[in-house]
């Protein structure tokens, strides 16, 4: 049984359709990351099956049971469910300690000390019970929104873009909490992130998101080896999306013609292709491109070739003679094609 | 640094010497407790404190519904109910005091007669709670509704999401959340009712039986001549030290509480839908906001258009015709000068002040608008009643005789509101860019010129603000102009209250109502002005 199943959603706010038609199904024990670039609509997802948003259409269920749907709607504080938001959210007028007994002290639960201090434990925030949220730094209050959203024990925990307000150091070492956290409570979580790193790192499965729709829901690995739309392969894989003309055999665009390589095979007409930057060939024959900029990125250099209006990137050695607007052949190694769209 | 010493002179001349004069007027501090602890002088002290909190606690019961209303909810007409309950403090207290007279005084009020009499009663320390926690509604309203701005939605959701019901969010999540900015603005409700005048004057005086407060009680000493001005000045003592404490505690306070909400606007804010009690609740907080503010403004409007002082009947503008009496002229004149320059001269003061950027010469220029203006004249008075000689060099002697001229009211309108030309100009001056003067003085202008041409421009709605502000406070100012009125001359505050309270109730109601218009008209320029400011 599902412990999320997101059935047909649709959600607008005014005239524009924010959630088109969405259907989603979380499963027990998983992480499920939901990828996307930023006003996509993953925050607003993620606030429906909370219930702090309702569907204009469409089912939401938890654990089987149908919590909001026209006829009938789940109070968020019935559904049994724990969420840590982007901003932290941890009430300023209570102390760390109070922050993480709220929930237990609602539902009037015994030993509530001993279970306060084990959440913080899992955020090894032990120490620091008894401080104020003020004198607290940004990580140390998301571990507190963790351990707060924990400490009930919730079927499913919902996880609001945690890492993004944090610089890159805390993010990573956060990270490494929840898979372990992850790991010791097996609680199923919904991660919404537009970092596609974190997702991959973390995800058992990740669905793609883009203008309201899934664009595909997959482990990691094949969401990043076989992207399945050209906003995939560009989003998550960083690719160049090319598109142009399909025509014997060769790749039209902007006046240039590529060969498409490894003898791919593609019926004339429109032709959307997807290059990584280090599937792109320099100096291997191919048409001439005049290079626009350098960027030296340490191990590696990124290339910018213009490409008519577009840009074209390609990823090289750190060390290349090669000196702005230089012409260079370019030809790509590799390349996933996604015929007309 | 030269200027901010001149500045701080010239303040502690015209203030701080005053104050230590007007302690040396009150004797030694050993007689000081005697005196507060006589009969007359405790039930004054007990007048002020019952009276005060009362006027705190009318704020908060009114002001903090209307502030969640306004915010949170989807009720009718939001925008313009905040524009009416953050109306009162523009209109000076002791107009609102007048209106609630006719309406609840106990023979002949609108209320009474209407509900019956022996009902209603606006003398008394109930009614001067009454009508100063409504005059003072604003400070309540406005603070409070600056938190419930600030408070971020994820706080609330994060709570439903632990469990929390939406009444069980509200009472342990949103509330401690505005209960420093709202305990905050009642703090400062207790201030300004502590040092109110007219409303304690005429709703106590002549009540049956009559209830001193401490500064109508400075008042009636003052009147008493040379043997009751040191008793005066003992008694305005304990009125600053009221004032200083509150001041502290609600400081300190603020402190303990330590609740920070973010500067800006809180994200993500939900507004409550309030589905079928939009129609009920809208409909409430509508006819309570006219019954507290329309209805009493109302009343003054028809008290000038009355045949005879309360009696209903054909109305006419019989009345009117005092507007256009010498004496009524006269005092127009004189108000409307000393307000207009009194308004310039805090603004320029203001300014200069903030330009030097120290922060102690801020504090310092802030300071007497915390002092009671009854403190603040008496001060003025002990000290410039008498010429003073300065001897400059040994040769030059010159005279400094303010006592009973308009220079001191001048003085005493300048340095009681000088803190709203600091602090409009400081806050401006914290968030102007000063990359725009910079510019200016790369392309060649003078220190002047850049700052005229670069800076200026982007105080200039704060700075208007504040003298506009000034000026109306000013231009209807009693408190200390009562104290300090030359012999034999008016302004506005003192003929209105001289006629409501011994004379002519209908005459002081129909320049009441010139006045009321007056500070509707400009009001309105201001939100006009502002909004047109802000479109651009
Ligand atoms: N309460 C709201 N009212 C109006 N528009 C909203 C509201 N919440 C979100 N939106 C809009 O919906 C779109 C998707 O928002 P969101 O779900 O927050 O995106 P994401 O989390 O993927 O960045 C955005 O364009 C946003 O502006
Ligand atoms: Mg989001």
């Amino acid at each position: 049984m599902a412990a999320v199943e997101l059935q047909e959603i649709e959600k607008s706010f005014g005239p524009t359709a924010v959630v088109k038609r969405l259907s989603l199904e979380v499963k027990e024990h998983e992480l499920l990351a939901l990828l996307g670039p930023s006003g996509c609509g993953k925050t607003t997802t993620l606030r429906m099956i909370a219930g702090l948003e309702r569907p204009d259409r469409g089912v939401v269920r938890l654990g089987g049971r149908v919590v909001d749907d026209q006829a009938s709607f789940t109070q968020p504080e019935q559904r049994g469910l724990g969420m840590v938001f982007q901003s932290y959210a941890v009430w300023p007028h209570k102390s760390v300690f109070e922050n993480v007994a709220y929930p237990l002290q609602l539902r009037r639960e015994g030993g509530l000390e001993a279970k306060v201090m084990e959440a913080l434990g899992w955020v090894r925030l032990a120490a620091l019970a008894q401080r104020r949220p003020h004198e607290l730094s940004g990580g140390q209050l998301q571990r507190v929104a963790l351990a707060r959203a924990l400490v009930g024990r919730p079927k499913v925990l919902l996880l609001d873009e945690p890492l993004s307000n944090l610089d890159v150091a805390l993010r990573e070492e956060l990270r490494g909490e929840i898979a372990s956290l992850r790991a010791k409570l097996g609680t199923t979580m919904v991660l919404v992130t537009h970092d596609q790193g974190e997702a991959l790192a973390l995800a058992d499965r990740v669905a793609v998101m883009n203008k309201g729709v899934i664009e595909q829901l997959a482990a990691p690995a094949e969401i990043y080896g076989e992207p399945a739309t050209p906003f995939v392969a560009g989003f998550v894989g960083g690719a160049n999306v090319l598109e142009g003309v399909a025509r014997d055999g060769r790749f039209f665009i902007e006046g240039h013609a590529f060969e498409l390589p490894g003898g791919a095979k593609a019926e004339n007409g429109p032709l959307t292709i997807a290059v990584r930057s280090e599937d792109v060939a320099i100096g291997a024959g191919g048409p001439e491109l005049a290079l626009q900029a350098k960027l030296f990125l340490g191990s590696t250099t990124e290339y910018r070739f213009a490409l008519g209006p577009q840009v074209l990137r390609a990823t090289g050695p750190a060390k290349d003679a090669l000196q702005p607007s230089q012409p260079a052949a370019v030809s790509f190694r590799a390349a996933r094609l996604f015929g007309a769209r | 640094m030269k200027r901010a010493l001149v500045l701080a002179t010239a303040l502690v001349a015209t203030v701080f010497v005053p104050l230590l004069a007007l302690l040396r007027h009150s004797g030694a501090p050993s007689t000081w407790v005697s005196l507060w602890l006589s009969p007359q002088a405790l039930s004054a002290l007990v007048g002020t404190l019952v009276s005060s909190v009362g006027a705190s606690a009318v704020a908060l019961l009114f002001g903090l519904p209307f502030a969640w209303l306004i915010v949170r909810t989807d009720l009718a007409g939001a925008r313009w109910l905040k524009t009416l309950v953050t109306l009162p403090s523009a209109i000076p207290p002791y107009l609102w005091t007048m209106g609630w007279i006719a309406l609840a005084n106990p023979r002949s009020g609108w209320l009474t007669l209407a509900i019956g009499q022996g009902t209603v009663d606006v003398y008394g320390l109930g009614g001067i709670a009454f009508v100063l926690g409504t005059s003072a509604l604003p400070l309540v309203v406005l603070s409070t509704i600056a938190a419930f701005e600030r408070i971020d939605g994820s706080l609330e959701e994060a709570a439903r999401l632990s469990g929390a019901s939406a009444l069980q969010t509200f009472t342990s999540i949103t509330l401690p959340l505005i209960t420093p900015a709202a305990l905050s603005g009642a703090a400062l409700v207790f201030v300004f009712a502590s040092a109110s005048f007219g409303v304690p004057y005429l709703l106590g005086v002549s009540a049956n039986p009559p209830t001193p407060t401490l500064t109508t009680r400075i008042y009636g000493e003052v009147l008493m001549g040379e043997a009751g001005l040191s008793r005066a000045a003992v008694l305005s003592v304990e009125l600053l030290l009221i004032a200083i404490v509150v001041l502290a505690l609600n400081g300190a306070l603020a402190k303990a509480g330590r609740v920070r909400l973010p500067r800006g606007k809180g994200l993500g804010q939900r507004v409550l839908s309030l589905g079928r009690w939009r129609a009920p609740a809208s409909a409430a907080a509508w006819a309570t906001a006219a019954a507290l503010i329309v209805l009493p403004l109302g009343a003054i409007f028809l008290t000038g258009l009355q045949p005879t002082w309360g009696q209903w009947g054909s109305l006419t503008f019989k009345h009117w015709g005092v507007v256009m009496q010498p004496r009524t002229l006269q005092a127009i004149g004189v108000s409307l000068a000393l307000a207009l320059v009194a308004a310039v001269l805090v603004g320029l003061l203001g300014l200069a002040v903030a330009l030097t950027r120290r922060r102690w010469l801020e504090t310092l220029a802030d300071a007497p608008s915390a002092i009671p203006g009854t403190v603040l004249a008496l001060a003025l008075l002990v000290t410039f009643s008498r010429d003073l000689r300065f001897i400059a060099f040994d040769r030059i002697a010159f005279v400094l005789a303010l006592g009973n001229t308009f220079w001191l009211l001048l003085l005493s309108y300048v340095v009681k509101h000088l803190a709203l030309g600091v602090r409009s100009s400081s806050d401006a001056l914290a968030q102007a860019d000063p990359t725009l003067g910079e510019a200016a003085r790369l392309s060649g202008a003078g220190r002047l010129r850049a700052f005229v041409d670069g800076i200026f421009p982007q105080l200039r709605g704060a700075l208007m603000g504040a003298v506009l502000l000034t000026f109306l406070t000013c231009v209807s100012e009693l408190t200390m102009s009562v104290l300090l009125i030359p012999t034999g001359s008016d302004v506005l505050g003192t003929l209105l209250f001289e006629l409501q309270s011994y004379a002519d109730p209908a005459a002081a109601a129909v320049i009441a109502s010139a006045l009321l218009l007056v500070v509707l008209a400009a009001l309105v320029l201001q939100g006009v002005v502002s909004r047109r400011a802000e479109a651009r």
